[in-house]
């Protein structure tokens, strides 16, 4: 569990209407404004009061509004876990990479790309639609899992692209 | 003069494994580049399986999402009903009675030895060693009957469920168990014997496809991988959820992060999950085993998940709720999928005769990659 004193050394870095502390149980949730999003996880990575070495997964979902995302980390040497919560818009769901800082989100990234289009600046596959698929078939079309995503059968099932006559 | 390996080379010969290899395990396919003997390059291509089970959560209310589960990891059902289980739980706020605690415990540590004996079988059949495919699936059947015994089913069990288990433990049931654990404390000796004492074996996994800790860490490898690369970190330890926090257990560690580590991870695993469950027959109390559910199930607003180690690893459910009858989103954490996403770096370099190696080594089961 994260100190009273790391909190503080926080709030003191990221202004209040960026980021707001939560606490679930024993567990920091860190509501961060996406612009703040990459500072805050270059701070965790290498605070030694946070330590968060380990990402134990990345999704979105939904609303309606935006597409929330939700980070979880571990960190091995101190046993805590925290959540980060961001917001990206609908309109332009874009969003910081952090495969540089934790290399294995690489393929958490690219599902939230493949099922809700939401782009991570920075990935290495930034802007190649076809090498960011990676569960769907790479000439898709449409991010499924968006609740207003349409399925329309192309008449192959085994193929991709969905033609709207 | 004959020429030396160095001066012949054969670069960017592309090779497809699978998707109908076998031993990918399932359908995977694996583009791999070669110079050579050795690996260039490789890329996982998956999704072949995929069936949108996230998606169809959405459609659904939360108690009829348990049997979708059982299609992820198949090889550990149980372990799935489980893990969804805790999240609707968390989301709506149930809590579930000591006795169904202790059985879920019991059945899904007995999945766990059916899964590590699964992974003891094909993986030996992957080096070459085809005698301990036949002897590890014997043994997996009888688990398998223990686990019918009880729910109902071989291999889709749709037995836990939110509140509790539906059913108490049959009449027999810990004799049975008991005779099966007699006879597997020997079998699995045997077993060993024939892998881990035979040269060629370890020449095939000793050194081979070796994982620092700090890579381990950084590619968020749960499981057995990293426990294979020396780091302790076990849910069942550090967020004791059910009654694992009673039970004594060890968390066997191997520190040299090659695929023989992995592979004696999970066989010492067997042993552990053996004194799990004969440790819950002698505490378990008596009692209601299912909380009281109302009919139709409305949890409040929210976010929940659920982290449960799996025999694969980590397996972690999230879940939110908007008050309705269905959940908004249901995630999954396949710990899988993660390590499949180590296989360009992990493959960069080794020779393709140690591709399959390893590629077993990390125990994937595709249907819980591809979701």
């Amino acid at each position: 569990m994260p100190t009273p004193e790391a909190i503080s050394k926080l709030q003191q870095l990221f202004s209040e209407d960026q980021l707001k502390v939560d606490w679930a149980g024993k567990e920091l949730i860190l509501n961060v404004e996406s612009d703040s999003f990459k500072n805050l996880c270059t701070f965790l990575r290498r605070d030694t009061d946070f330590d968060c070495d380990f990402l134990a997964d990345i999704t979105s979902w939904d609303t309606g509004v935006s597409f929330p995302l939700w980070y979880r980390f571990h960190s091995m040497s101190l046993n805590h876990t925290v959540i980060i919560r961001t917001n990206v818009s609908r309109d332009n769901p874009i969003i910081a990479t952090v495969t540089d800082i934790w290399p294995g989100a690489d393929w958490l990234e690219r599902e939230c790309f493949d099922m809700y289009g939401i782009d991570f600046e920075g990935h290495p596959f930034q802007g190649d639609l076809a090498q960011m698929r990676i569960l769907m078939p790479k000439d898709w079309d449409g991010f499924p899992f968006r609740k207003d995503y349409e399925p329309v059968f192309s008449g192959d099932p085994l193929h991709g692209p969905q033609e709207r006559n | 003069m004959p020429l030396t390996s160095t001066e012949i080379s054969s670069p960017g010969m592309t090779i497809n494994m699978g998707p109908q290899h076998p031993s990918t395990h399932g359908v995977l396919r694996l583009l791999v580049e070669l110079d050579g003997e050795v690996v260039h390059s490789c890329r996982p291509v998956i999704g072949y399986l995929h069936r949108g089970l996230e998606k169809m959560f959405e459609a659904r209310p939360y108690r009829q999402c348990i049997p979708f589960t059982d299609r992820l990891d198949y090889l550990a059902a149980l372990n799935n009903n489980l893990a969804i289980s805790q999240a609707v739980e968390r989301v709506g706020n149930i809590t579930v009675p000591e006795r169904a605690q202790y059985i879920r415990v019991m059945l899904c540590e007995m999945n766990r030895i059916a899964s590590h004996l699964v992974f003891l079988g094909t993986y030996a059949t992957d080096i070459g060693a085809t005698t301990v495919f036949l002897y590890a699936f014997r043994d997996r059947e009888k688990m398998l009957d223990l686990l019918e015994m009880m729910t109902g089913a071989r291999l889709t069990y749709n037995w836990i469920r939110p509140g509790g288990v539906p059913t108490d433990l049959p009449e027999g049931f810990e004799k049975a168990v008991r005779s099966v654990f007699e006879e597997l404390k020997v079998t699995l000796d045997e077993n060993n014997r024939l892998l881990t004492g035979n040269r060629i074996f370890r020449v095939r996994t000793e050194g081979i496809g070796v994982i620092s800790k700090e890579q381990a860490i950084a590619w968020g490898s749960t499981g057995p991988v990293i426990r294979g690369s020396g780091v302790p970190y076990d849910i069942r330890k550090i967020a004791p959820y059910e009654v694992y926090d009673r039970l004594d257990f060890d968390v066997p560690v191997f520190d040299q992060g090659d695929c023989m580590a992995r592979y004696l991870v999970r066989i010492e695993e067997i042993r552990q999950s053996m004194r799990i469950v004969e440790q819950c027959f002698k505490d378990m109390p008596d009692g209601e085993i299912m909380t009281k559910m109302p009919k139709i199930f409305r949890p409040p607003a929210g976010e929940a998940y659920s982290r449960t180690e799996s025999p694969r690893g980590e397996l972690s459910f999230f879940m939110v709720s908007d008050g309705s009858l269905n959940p908004v989103r249901v995630h999954v954490r396949a710990p899988s999928f993660i390590h499949l996403s180590m296989l360009p770096d992990l493959l960069k370099g080794v020779k393709v005769a140690d591709v399959i190696a390893i590629l077993g080594s990390l125990d994937t089961v595709l249907g819980e990659v591809d979701r």
